[in-house]
This record gives C-alpha cells, sequence and structure tokens, in this order.
C-alpha cells in the first residue's frame, strides 16, 4: 500500500506539472502570439477585412486621413496621389505589405492591444468596438510633393526634423494605389517593396563623413594632410582612383577634396586611417546595429571589411567596396547621417507615430524627442557641416542650391551589380536646411540615375522651407 | 449597428468567466477531496491489527495493518520483517468485504496458517496465527467494538461533494448553458430564423436529457461520482455551444444550392444534438453495467482482437490521407466513422485487463508483444496522436501498478528511440516537426494552420471577443483540430484555462476513485480511463498552441466529430462505473461467499 502511494504521488506531481506548464505555456504563447504574430502570410482576407471594418483612423501630422474605416469599408486617403504616395508608409488592411503601419500598428487600430480595464470602461462608454487613431509625424504635403518628384523614378526619400526625430516624409517608388493592391491588380515589379525601409545601397562617396569624422576626431593624423590626386591612376596600387576627372585635382587638402568628393584623397585618407579605425568610426554612425523606427524595422546598415590589402581599403573609403567587403546604407539611416551632423553630432530616434487616440478621443500621451546616439563631438559636427555647406555652394552637390537658403549636403554615385547582373548606377544626397524653424534632414536615392538626386533635394528643401510644419 | 450583433459581445464579460468559475469551485472541491483521500488511505485499517511474536525477547509488538499489505523484507513493503526465511516480496494480506486473505506471492515463499503450509488465496481469521520464515504473526480483529453507524459511511462522506455543492455548481451550468445559447439562439442569422423553434427544442432536449441521466445515476449507482459527471457534463456543453456556433453561422453559398445548404447545416446539428443523447444514454448503460457486474474484467481477450481487428480494417479502408495527412475515416455511404476513437477504449481495457496486479514477466512480455504490434498499425495509419496519448498512458499505468520504475525508464528511452527513428524514416512526421520549430521564424504550409490559430488566440485576449464574433474561417479544421484557438477567441484564455481545470478535475477525482478502489482491476481501469482524457487533452491544447508538434488529436467533447464524442461517452461511462466500485458489504460483513476475488491483492504478484 504504501509503494502504491508513492507511486500515485509520483504521478500527480508529474501531472502537477504538466498542467502548470500548459497553463503558464498558454499565457506565454498568447502574449507572444500578440507581439510576434499580428502579420502572417496568407491570412485569409475576408476576415481581415472584416476585422478592419470598425478599425481607428490614421492621421497625418497636418491632420490628413491616411486610411479611416467608414460604413463597415477600409478606405484611404482622399487624394488618390497621396494615397499612393503613403502606400508602403500605411500599408493596407488585407496585410499583402506586411511592414506597413496597418499591419505593425493593427492591435492599437483594431483596439485589441488595451487593457482589460480600459476595455470595459471604453465598453461601458459604448465605445468599445472601434478601435484607437493613430497620429503619424509625417506631412501630407511633403509626402505628396516628394512622391511627385521622385514620378518614374525609382528610389525612395527620406525626410526627418533632426532636432525633434520626427519622420516628415518616407516615401518610396515605384508604388501602387492601395485598391490595386488588395484587389492585387496592376502589380509593377518590385513595387512593394518599401526602398526607404528595406533598401540596402552602396553608400557611394556619401560615406565620406565617415573617414572625414574620423580624420577630425583622431588626434594622431595630421588635418591638414594632403594628397596629391592625379585622376586614373591610383595612389597605392588597386586602389581608389578619380574617374569622373580625369586629370585629377591635383594636390588638395580636405577643406578642397571633400566638396569636390575627390576619390584620391579619401582612399589615401582610409589607408592611413586603418581597418580599425574607419570600422569604430562606422559603427558610432549606427552601422551594423539594429534600427526601428517605433515597431517598424529598418534593413540594418552594414559595414564588413574582410578583404585584405590596402589597394580593397582605400576602396573602402570612396563608399565603392571591392571583393569580399560589405557596405550597405539604408536611406533612412542616410537621412540620418545628415542629422546627426546637423543636430551638433547628436542624433535623435527617429519616430513616426505622434500620438494614439481611443475612440472617446482621450488623446495618449504625446512622443518625446529623445537622442539615440552621440556619433561625433560638436566642433567636428561643426567643421563637417562648414564642408557639407561648401560642398552645396561650390562642390559637387551645385543642383541642390537655393538662394536664401543654407542648405549643406553630400553627393554620391555608386555603382552597383543589380540582381540581373547588369550594372546600374545609383544617384544619392543626404544634406539638411540650417533653419531653426524648420530642421530637416533629407536623404534622396536613385536608381539607375546619376544626378539627379541633389536637384531633387534641392527642390524639396526649398519647397519644405515655405511650409508651415507643425 | 442593431443591438442583436452586440448582445455576444458585451455578454462576453460573462460567458467565459462563468465557465471559469464553474471549473475553479468543481476543482477547489476536487483537489480537497484528493488530500484527504491520500491521509485516509496512508492511515492503517482500524479495528485491525498484527501481533508479531519475537521470538529472543517473548514479547508481542503490535503492527498496523492497511486495507492491502505487502509483508516482505523490502523497504517498501507495508510489514517489514527482518528475517532470512522471509522473501523481499512474500506475502500479501488484505480485507475485502469485510473478510482478510493471505496470499503468497510465489509458490517458493513458504507460509504456514495455523502450522499448515498455504501455498494460494485463503481466508484468515481473529486470532489465527500465520508463519513466514521463522516469523510469526497474530491477525487480531476487534470489529466487534466497531460503533453501530459504522464510519465507513464517514470517510466516505469526506471526500465526496454534498448535495449543496452540486446544486450550485449545477445551477451555475445551467446559467452558463442558457446564457450562451440564448446569446446564439437570439442572434441566429438571418437563412435560419425559421427553424429557431426546432433549435430551441433541441437544446432543452440535451440540456433535459442531461439532467435525466444525471438524476437516474444518482439513483441507480451507489457511490456515483457526481464531480465526474458534473466535470463532464461542463464540457461537452460547452462542446455543444461551440459546436451550435459552427453549424449556423459562416454560410456562404449563395443561389439555387443555398435551401440545400440550410438544410445541411440543420442536419448536421441534429445529428450532434443526437450524438450527445445517445452518448449520455450509453453513459447510464455502460456505468451500471460496469459497476453492477463483473463483465468487463472478462472483455479483455475481446478488447485485445477487436482493438487490432479495427486498427488493420482502417489501414485497409481509412480514407482522407489527403484532406487531412492520415487515412483514419472509414465510409459507410456517406457517413464517416474513425474506428481508431473506439480502438483506444479497447487498448485502455486490455492495459486494465493486464496490469489488474503485479503480473509475472511472461505475462509482461505478452502484452510488450501485442502493444508493439499495434503501436506498428498506428505508425503506419498514421496516427501519431493515438500513439502519442496510448504510450504514456500505458506507461503510468504499468509504473503505478507495477511499481518497476528502472522498466519504466526503458521503455521511454525505447520510446524516445523510436521516435527519433520515426522522425528519420516517416516525412510527415519531419513536416510536423518543422513545421513547429519554424513556427515563429517564418510561415509556412506546415505551421501555417498553427500560427492562424495562435493569432485567434491572441486576438481572444482574456475573456475572448465574444461568442460568433471570431473568423474560424481563417483557421483551416477550425470545427475540428483548431476547435480550442476558436474557443480562445470567442470565449476568452479564460475559458481554455477553465477546460484544462475541468479536466484535471476529472483526472484528481480519478486517482480518488483509484485510492478507494479494492480491486485491482477497477484501479488499473480508473487510472487508464482517467489518465487517458488528461493526456488527450494535454496533447490536443498543446499541439493547436504551438508547445508541442501539432499531432491529429482532437479535443475531447469540444471538438466536432461524432466517432470521436461517441467514444469519449463510452469512456466516461466506464469511468463512471469503475470508479464507483466498492466492496460489496463494507466493513461490517464478514461473509464473501459468491465474490469474484481473482482481481484482489493487486500490489504484489510475481
Amino acid at each position: 500500500m504504501k509503494q502504491f502511494l508513492r507511486n500515485l504521488k509520483v504521478v500527480s506531481i508529474l501531472l502537477v506539472l504538466l498542467v502548470a506548464f500548459l497553463m503558464v505555456g498558454l499565457l506565454v504563447q498568447q502574449k507572444r502570439s500578440q507581439r510576434e504574430l499580428s502579420v502572417a502570410v496568407g491570412e485569409n482576407k475576408q476576415a481581415l477585412r472584416q476585422r478592419y471594418m470598425r478599425a481607428g483612423s490614421i492621421y497625418s501630422a497636418d491632420g490628413v486621413i491616411l486610411a479611416h474605416s467608414k460604413n463597415g469599408e477600409r478606405e484611404y486617403a482622399a487624394d488618390p496621389a497621396l494615397a499612393r504616395a503613403c502606400l508602403h508608409l500605411v500599408g493596407d488592411y488585407t496585410h499583402r505589405l506586411p511592414y506597413g503601419i496597418e499591419s505593425v500598428y493593427m492591435p492599437e487600430l483594431l483596439g485589441t492591444s488595451r487593457s482589460f480595464f480600459t476595455q470595459l470602461f471604453l465598453d461601458f462608454k459604448k465605445q468599445g468596438f472601434t478601435g484607437n487613431d493613430l497620429i503619424l509625424t509625417v506631412d501630407s504635403k511633403l509626402m505628396l510633393k516628394a512622391d511627385s518628384l521622385l514620378s518614374d523614378y525609382s528610389g525612395s526619400i527620406v525626410m526627418f526634423n533632426y532636432r525633434s526625430g520626427d519622420i516628415l516624409a518616407l516615401v518610396s517608388s515605384p508604388r501602387l494605389y492601395p485598391q490595386d493592391v488588395i484587389d492585387w491588380t496592376n502589380i509593377v515589379d518590385s513595387s512593394l517593396f518599401n526602398r526607404a525601409l528595406h533598401g540596402r545601397y552602396l553608400p557611394g562617396s556619401t560615406f565620406k563623413i565617415i573617414p572625414t569624422a574620423a580624420l577630425l576626431s583622431d588626434g594622431k593624423l595630421d588635418v591638414t594632410m594632403t594628397v596629391d590626386c592625379k585622376g586614373k591612376e591610383p595612389i597605392v596600387p588597386a586602389g581608389a582612383k578619380e574617374t569622373l576627372t580625369p586629370k585629377g585635382h591635383g594636390r588638395v587638402g580636405l577643406a578642397q577634396a571633400f566638396p569636390k568628393s575627390c576619390n584620391a584623397f579619401f582612399g589615401q585618407l582610409a589607408v592611413e586611417l586603418g581597418r580599425e579605425r574607419l570600422l569604430e568610426q562606422a559603427e558610432s554612425f549606427g552601422f551594423n546595429q539594429e534600427l526601428f523606427i517605433d515597431r517598424l524595422k529598418v534593413a540594418t546598415s552594414t559595414i564588413d571589411l574582410t578583404e585584405p590589402g590596402i589597394g580593397a581599403l582605400s576602396w573602402v573609403g570612396v563608399g565603392q567596396p571591392i571583393g569580399r567587403d560589405r557596405l550597405t546604407l539604408s536611406p533612412v539611416h542616410l537621412a540620418m547621417l545628415s542629422g546627426a551632423i546637423a543636430n551638433e553630432g547628436v542624433l535623435m530616434k527617429p519616430h513616426l507615430l505622434r500620438q494614439e487616440i481611443d475612440p472617446t478621443g482621450v488623446a495618449g500621451r504625446e512622443r518625446e524627442s529623445e537622442q539615440y546616439s552621440i556619433c561625433c563631438d560638436q566642433h567636428i559636427a561643426a567643421a563637417i557641416e562648414k564642408l557639407m555647406l561648401d560642398t552645396v555652394s561650390s562642390g559637387t552637390g551645385k543642383r541642390a542650391y537655393r538662394d536664401g537658403l543654407e542648405i549643406a549636403g553630400k553627393t554620391g554615385t555608386a555603382e552597383m551589380i543589380d540582381s540581373d547582373g547588369k550594372s546600374v548606377v545609383n544617384s544619392l544626397f543626404t544634406g539638411y536646411l540650417i533653419s531653426e524653424t524648420h530642421p530637416i534632414a533629407i536623404a534622396v536615392v536613385l536608381e539607375d540615375e546619376n544626378r539627379a538626386a541633389a536637384q531633387l533635394a534641392g527642390d524639396l528643401l526649398s519647397y519644405a522651407a515655405k511650409l508651415d510644419l507643425p | 449597428m442593431p443591438f442583436r450583433n452586440h448582445l455576444s459581445y458585451y455578454l462576453r464579460y460573462l460567458t467565459g468567466p462563468f465557465l471559469f468559475l464553474i471549473a475553479f469551485l468543481l476543482l477547489i472541491r476536487v483537489w480537497r477531496a484528493v488530500r484527504v483521500q491520500m491521509k485516509i488511505s496512508a492511515q492503517p485499517a482500524t479495528y485491525f491489527f498484527l501481533l508479531r511474536e519475537s521470538l529472543k525477547k517473548e514479547s508481542f509488538l503490535p503492527q498496523r495493518l492497511f486495507h492491502t499489505n505487502l509483508i516482505g523484507t523490502a523497504s517498501f513493503a507495508d510489514v517489514r520483517l527482518r528475517d532470512k526465511g522471509v522473501k523481499r516480496r512474500h506475502a500479501q494480506l488484505f480485507l475485502y468485504d469485510g473478510a482478510w486473505f493471505l496470499e503468497p506471492v510465489s509458490k517458493r515463499s513458504l507460509t504456514w496458517i495455523n502450522g499448515q503450509p498455504v501455498s494460494k488465496r485463503t481466508k484468515i481469521q481473529n486470532n489465527d496465527v500465520f508463519g513466514l520464515g521463522s516469523t510469526k504473526l497474530t491477525l487480531v480483529d476487534d470489529r466487534k467494538y466497531l460503533p453501530d453507524d459504522g464510519h465507513k459511511d464517514v470517510l466516505e462522506s469526506i471526500t465526496t461533494a454534498t448535495s449543496g455543492q452540486i446544486s450550485v455548481t449545477l445551477i451555475l451550468l445551467h446559467l452558463f448553458f442558457t446564457l450562451c445559447m440564448g446569446i446564439l439562439i437570439y442572434s441566429l442569422p438571418e437563412p435560419f430564423l425559421p427553424h429557431r423553434p426546432f433549435i430551441v427544442g433541441f437544446s432543452v432536449l440535451v440540456l433535459a436529457v442531461s439532467d435525466l441521466i444525471f438524476l437516474l445515476l444518482n439513483l441507480l449507482l451507489k457511490n456515483f461520482n457526481r464531480d465526474i459527471f458534473l466535470a463532464f457534463k461542463a464540457l461537452y456543453l460547452t462542446g455543444f455551444i461551440i459546436q451550435t456556433r459552427f453549424s449556423f453561422w459562416g454560410l456562404k453559398t449563395t443561389g439555387d444550392k443555398r435551401e440545400q445548404a440550410i438544410a445541411t447545416r440543420l442536419s448536421d446539428w441534429g445529428q450532434i444534438c443526437l450524438i450527445i443523447v445517445v452518448g449520455l444514454l450509453l453513459v447510464l448503460v455502460i456505468s451500471l453495467v460496469s459497476a453492477k457486474t463483473r463483465l468487463l474484467e472478462k472483455l479483455g481477450l475481446i478488447a485485445m482482437i477487436a482493438t487490432t481487428l479495427s486498427l488493420l480494417l482502417t489501414l485497409v479502408l481509412g480514407r482522407g490521407q489527403k484532406t487531412h495527412g492520415a487515412g483514419l475515416w472509414i465510409y459507410i455511404g456517406s457517413r464517416t466513422i474513425q474506428l481508431t476513437e473506439f480502438a483506444k477504449v479497447g487498448w485502455l481495457l486490455v492495459l486494465a485487463a493486464f496490469f489488474k496486479t503485479r503480473p509475472p514477466l511472461k505475462i509482461q512480455i505478452r502484452f510488450a508483444i501485442w502493444a508493439a504490434a499495434n503501436f506498428v498499425l498506428l505508425l503506419l495509419l498514421p496516427d501519431l496522436g493515438s500513439a502519442m496519448i496510448l504510450l504514456p498512458v500505458t506507461l503510468i499505468v504499468f509504473a503505478v501498478m507495477t511499481s518497476e520504475y528502472l522498466l519504466t525508464s526503458l521503455v521511454l528511452v525505447l520510446g524516445a528511440g523510436a521516435s527519433v527513428f520515426a522522425y528519420h524514416s516517416l516525412p510527415y512526421v519531419q513536416r510536423r516537426i518543422y513545421g513547429w520549430i519554424s513556427l515563429w521564424e517564418e510561415v509556412n504550409p506546415q505551421n501555417s494552420q498553427i500560427v492562424y490559430a495562435l493569432q485567434a488566440v491572441s486576438r481572444g485576449g482574456i475573456i475572448g471577443q465574444g461568442l460568433t464574433r471570431g473568423s474560424p474561417e481563417s483557421i483551416p479544421l477550425a470545427a475540428e483540430d483548431m476547435v480550442f484557438s476558436i474557443v480562445c477567441e470567442e470565449l476568452g484564455l479564460i475559458t481554455g484555462i477553465a477546460i484544462i481545470m475541468l479536466f484535471f478535475a476529472i483526472w484528481l477525482s480519478g486517482i480518488t476513485a483509484v485510492m478507494k478502489g479494492r480491486d485491482g482491476y477497477s484501479v488499473s481501469l480508473t487510472l487508464a480511463l482517467t489518465t487517458a482524457f488528461f493526456m488527450e487533452t494535454i496533447i490536443a491544447i498543446g499541439g493547436t498552441t504551438g508547445l508541442i508538434p501539432l499531432t491529429g488529436i482532437t479535443l475531447p467533447f469540444i471538438a466536432r466529430g461524432g466517432s470521436s464524442l461517441l467514444a469519449k461517452f463510452m469512456m466516461s461511462g466506464l469511468l463512471l462505473g469503475v470508479a464507483a466500485r466498492r466492496e460489496k458489504g463494507g466493513y461490517r460483513r464478514s461473509k464473501t461467499d459468491g465474490v469474484d476475488t481473482s482481481t484482489l491483492g493487486y500490489l504484489s504478484k510475481n
């Protein structure tokens, strides 16, 4: 009998543990799927449509409706051009764009993220069905303008407020009308890909900001170093060379090389800095680090220097790595590089979501700006700002110059091999407007195009400067 | 929006918590009963003891007795002797129907009663002296001092619920059912509105038959375990509510075929009602027969053959490989039947028959061969889910009845080896495992079902979205394999937890019955049945929520499936019946003529 009872006890303890495991597991699985499984491939579209019937609205910072539910239908911005411009950002209720606000903030929009007592209170007020409204930081006019400037280019534009971190515009092209995505008609190749968030581009000459910052902050190297640029003839064997100016720039220091984007100088600079110093500086500017804008994941910008030899190193210095070296940059990150320089070396945490408002009109706390990281010292930022101003006023970025505006910037052209094995030249521009009322940093990336980025950035910044931004 | 659509939404604050309350009350009560019963069982049988004659000191030592005692030198023996002539498990002394029996464990364990050697079970009386090795023991029977009212019934009453507790649970259960069915019938979709009287009538019928059977069992079945029945009732009524919801919502057919689709839906729902009514009648009959007769004990061989036969039949005739990944459905006309559900019941009967006592090795091996053969059949079907239930149930019954921990571990290791082998040789096992591993990384055809199910669970939150407000159309097989996720979506996680609690309450009640049981067969069958219910639940819920790889196991009583539901009702009938078995005469009687004693003294055989 003793033994029999003991056996029963052993089994009982085992099963009690199993029950505990199951109950705790159930809670854990629910919490985890609330976090990670709000969007899944192949969800039932009809069920999703039902669910979004009473979802909350999405507004831009200037109060324009970007998505709302009306009479049991989910509708997007009334202006078709705006709806199209916001496609990648806002997403769609069928979750074909799994990284849009509609998908990623579904729990808030449907109201399923509320606590038990909040929900009870709202049900009591007969408002429990309706989801919460979201106010984004983007400006509808800037979105529209950026989208119209992109027109038929493939590429993306990111604008953000470097003092607060608010994303003001985030557009990607090619894009579609939301209804086409929902109906799955007229789908253009790669149009569902959000280039602004997930694009991985070669930075080209825009990367030169990094070695410049490294040179200025390095105590050992001579800041007044000069290099004799001989055009097509590389300084180091198989190293970076100046192809656009065959005759070369002659003997140049940093002050001349930066505006002219002299490859010879920056190649030599990278060699003198060395791999580790370059890597360290790039990482302090956010390379190799995961980046999120609120809940949206941005493609991680990577730098991976494994190719031996100083020739390869000099190519990294000009943002055009060869061999096994890897160097990629997302458009959002590109805008943040300028943003950090503009904000005295302090990068603000980027965000997209300004406020959440529940159905009874009670607004959640407005998002406060916070520092993300410190990229470089204030005086270094000031020195780079000077160089970037020169670039726009007299250097490679002249196309971005606008009378009466102080625009700082850096251009880049990068040669990439695309998925078809074809060589493509991308045009990049990163810059910002020096203004206390309009502190805007911008990144423009255009695919298969070698000069228009600066032009577009100038147009957009001068347009933005006239706007009354909230 | 009209109020009709919002009724279920606002009442969701009541539905889930209601079932939780029922389950909670039941579980607390059953938990207490188990603890009390543990203490009672660990206490010696009062009014009886052994006098042990010490040879050297010329004195007597009183020795306490349980209702079943193992005498030997082993540390776990109830009467432990330190005597070189005594074996580890030497003899067994047990009380049944008021009479004491002594039985040597094997022919080689020499035992005398009043100077006469005995080799088989022998009844002994007050002041009989029996010897083992060089020890002499005297049985003392002080029953004449037993008070007239008899304390046996007092013990029984501590561990069974009072009528007050039962009525509260019963009333709550009725309220829950009325509330949920009220919501459903009130907000019935338009095409079914003309059939409302029919639906109301059948729902009332289901409830009325439940109550009738409960009443009849109360009257006819002595020691009827009402807690187990109420837990079953809460479960199948929840299942009925959910299946009603599936039956009348989500009708997509339009045009000419609409009328036909409506008729099909109605007849399918009527069939569910019918199965519940028939199932309840089966519960009544089976529990009465199994409690009052010893018919089950004679079914061992028949169950062995029937189990194997039904597996073979399914293997030959089974269909559904394409739609469900396993060919478990046998078509009879337009109806399907899943024989494997009944094979599981058969297996449990065989298991109980083999391990009603601690069987000799030869018989254990015979069982192992039969079990292995059937396991191969299960893997060929492939019905991995059943295999996953039957293996732990078999091991638990085996370990409890024989105390062979070493052998149990060995079988576990073998089972692990077999599953590795199954993983490498059976592609569908690989797919399932892969789907489970990649659950949080990507959505693929192997795990999309679980992903959508988990999405539903996450949407439900704590109290759910309200009946009919979920979206079962987004989950394949929502009414069958994945029913738990819809329960969680519409009635909340709280209902999911309540379901687990109800099954756990059944298990605990079963354990109380196991401890009360006197004969080996009742004990092992109760243990097997109650553990089977529990394992099935754990594997079904764990599978649908991604805690363990998904198998084809459906949640007992809740999921759709006529064969499964009927088999579960049969199992509950058996459980209620064997759990109600007691000694016929109790403590007082000392006449044992006509009692089948073949399965008594289940602790030790060799």
